[in-house]
């Protein structure tokens, strides 16, 4: 892996705050990361505020990224069940100009415009198509249930309290989709 | 016209390392990359696309010296850190990319040991970099030393540069002298007309301008004269081409015919090429049509015209990977090896000739040393899972075929039982035995066991891929022999393959074989 160029987009990523995107290191190792990307203003994801899991595989930057939705999201081209991506860039359209920072944008711009007729998900795919207002009243439902970020902090404060440390809750709950009870097993089993 | 502002050392960063640009190359459709960059960007099985505009391309294009010397002239110390840090990771991976020294910088006392050295300066790596270190940055580009643009056409001198387009050699003409000097895409002869390197121009059509060089010229103190000078040479040109035509459409007929001889010419050698191929491998396998084809024995014979040599490229005109007939030398040591493409094998043996010894040399895309009294040998098709995957499913392109193979191998994984690689190999190779007869299972498997499991784990790990392939090629010559070597003698022979061919491989491979031959026996 390119480990330099990594510093290098890690340390652009940071001193970027305009995009609504941010990506951190999970541990010690630069194979692992964490982003986040804000719901996109006029969607349905909107006050959202979603996690990402980034793995890089040791051909970084000539393979892409492999990434996932941690946060549950209804959309046509994100798995509702395991947050698999469908976007070409991810895949074969993938080029090594791009960097982690431009595929989570792209993401972003993903929630924006879906792709139906590419589907990941067959079922909102469906839904979409057939009644587009049913599809974003779901897609608003499970924003506010799992990406609010507001009910994120309450949980958060709450786990915080319990005397587990900032990073390690953070985790947990985004790995735990949000449920405050299943995250909370997590980091007794220290998992 | 407006003072262009210079590229600032931002505008040297290579899209993909980020970093300063290290040995640039300068693709067809402008953009410039690191050397190594660009290598581990391509494609091994297919076309490849820039990185920047996704522009399809085959060739992998050489260093381009005068982007390179004006780096290491305006930047010194920092492109010589630049070397430093690829020279350490080139001794790590063992492959070596060329070094072109910049003679002028040097005593010119001197050039003849450079030349008998090696012109790449091979093996003073350190002394050269020591020596950029030391100098101070230029504040003006070298404009006649660097960017210069020698047409070979007798009524015009050499000049600078204007509007660059970057041939695949690494050489820079001028738009409008390319234009009027070179002819692209399929069926060119054009040679690059740098007057050294003679090397084909390939490519569907002309490069585009390189516009990060154009602005080095924009923004030098001779650019207004510099741009008069090509205006007046490319008027000069229009009423020469419009004079040529004229005469073109006198002697029309006269040309017509002697257009027609040649191209027999060609084609009856083209023919005699395919013959002897096709005496080689008496069954080319067609490719079969529709969505899942049964394979058949003959479908693994391959047609030699028509194979790709997975991520092997010609050191000549770059092409990546090799399509058609390949040419291995077997005298050049570097690790990577030497090898050409079939259009470009008969142009080095010319070259040779008519340089002779010494001056004939040409250094390859990894700075192997290919000289004259070298020996090549044409390199026989041997189909590996790829191929074989690749003829069952003709609908699929080579990435979803790799992308196939990786599933497979990370659903064994997600098994967790034994050896991922063996374990989806032995899935896929047994599918295909299945379909085989029994004769010749031994021979195709103890193939697959080879080359197949090498190509998977380059596919899984993505790096350069030519050393794996490498690994194989004395495997592969003997493979030939089993395949595709007398026919009559085949079952004869069978008993015999498996300890003639421990003898050649590495003990990773003996550990394939030996599965592969189980597999076989199993089948039969």
């Amino acid at each position: 892996m390119d480990t330099n160029r990594l510093a290098k987009e890690l340390r652009e990523i940071q001193s970027d705050t305009k995009s609504g995107v941010t990506v951190e290191v999970l541990g010690d190792n630069l194979a692992h990361m964490q982003g986040t990307l804000k719901g996109p203003e006029e969607s349905p994801y909107e006050g959202g505020k979603f996690y990402v899991d980034i793995q890089l595989t040791n051909s970084y930057p000539f393979e892409a990224p492999k990434m996932r939705f941690i946060t549950k999201v209804w959309h046509p081209n994100v798995s509702s069940a395991n947050g698999a991506i469908c976007l070409d860039i991810l895949k074969d359209q993938w080029s090594p100009a791009l960097s982690i920072k431009t595929a989570m944008l792209s993401l972003q711009a993903l929630l924006s415009t879906p792709e139906p007729n590419d589907p990941q998900d067959a079922v909102v795919a469906r839904q979409y198509l057939d009644s587009y207002e049913e599809f974003v009243k779901h897609a608003k439902e499970w924003t506010a249930k799992y990406a609010s970020e507001n009910r994120k902090d309450e949980k958060e404060e709450k786990l915080k309290e319990m005397g587990f440390g900032e990073a390690a809750v953070r985790n947990a709950l985004s790995r735990a989709a949000g449920d405050e009870q299943q995250a909370l097993e997590l980091l007794l089993t220290g998992l | 016209m407006s003072q262009a502002s210079a590229p600032s050392i931002d505008d040297w960063r290579c899209p993909v390392c980020l970093e300063m640009l290290c040995k640039p190359v300068v693709g067809a459709c402008g953009h410039v990359f690191c050397f190594w960059c660009e290598h581990k960007s391509m494609d091994v099985f297919d076309k490849s696309s820039c990185p920047t505009c996704r522009m399809p391309f085959s060739n992998l294009p050489a260093v381009c010296e005068a982007l390179h010397f004006h780096l290491g002239r305006t930047y010194p110390k920092e492109y010589a850190r630049r070397l430093r840090e690829c020279h350490e990771e080139e001794k790590k991976t063992g492959n070596f990319s060329p070094n072109p020294t910049p003679v002028f910088l040097f005593d010119f006392s001197k050039v003849n040991e450079l030349l008998s050295r090696g012109l790449q300066n091979r093996g003073s790596e350190k002394r050269l970099f020591d020596f950029l270190e030391a100098q101070e940055p230029m504040t003006e580009p070298d404009m006649n030393g660097i960017f210069e643009c020698t047409p070979g056409m007798e009524d015009v001198e050499t000049h600078v540069l204007w509007e660059p387009v970057v041939l695949n050699c690494g050489h820079a003409v001028c738009k409008s002298c390319a234009s009027s000097t070179l002819t692209f895409g399929p069926g060119s002869t054009s040679l690059c007309p740098c007057g050294d390197c003679r090397m084909r121009v390939v490519g569907d059509k002309m490069p585009a301008v390189c516009k990060l060089m154009q602005r080095v010229i924009e923004a030098s103190p001779i650019a207004e004269r510099v741009r008069r000078e090509a205006a007046l040479r490319e008027e000069a040109a229009w009423v020469n081409a419009e004079t040529e035509l004229a005469e073109e459409e006198e002697e029309e007929e006269d040309h017509d015919g002697e257009e027609e001889e040649d191209h027999d010419g060609e084609e009856e050698e083209d023919h005699d090429g395919e013959e002897e191929g096709e005496e080689a491998n008496p069954l080319p396998g067609a490719v079969p049509e529709g969505g899942e084809a049964d394979v058949d024995v003959d479908d693994l014979r391959p047609n030699p015209e028509t194979f790709v040599h997975v991520a092997v490229g010609c050191d000549a005109c770059g092409v990546y990977p090799i399509k058609g007939r390949r040419f291995k030398c077997i005298d050049c040591p570097e690790r990577m090896g030497f090898d050409l493409c079939g259009a470009c094998h008969g142009l080095v043996e010319a070259r040779f000739v008519e340089r002779g010894p010494r001056l004939g040399a040409i250094e390859g895309r990894f700075n192997q040393q290919h000289r004259p009294g070298h020996r090549m040998r044409e390199v026989h098709p041997v189909p590996n899972f790829f191929h074989i995957l690749q003829q069952r499913h003709p609908d699929l392109n080579p990435r979803q075929i790799m992308n196939f193979i990786e599933e497979q191998i990370l659903a064994q994984q997600e098994g967790g039982d034994g050896d991922p690689i063996t374990n989806a190999a032995d899935n896929i190779v047994a599918e295909i035995l299945d379909n085989l007869e029994p004769n010749v299972d031994g021979a195709v498997a103890a193939e697959e066991g080879t080359a197949g499991g090498n190509i998977m784990e380059a596919g899984l790990e993505g790096g350069p891929v030519e050393d794996v392939v490498r690994a194989d090629a004395e495997a592969e010559e003997l493979l030939t022999r089993q395949l595709f070597g007398d026919e009559d003698e085949e079952e004869e022979e069978e008993e015999e393959e498996g300890d003639v061919e421990v003898e050649y491989l590495s003990e990773e491979d003996e550990e394939l074989a030996a599965d592969a031959r189980r597999r076989g026996l199993d089948a039969s």
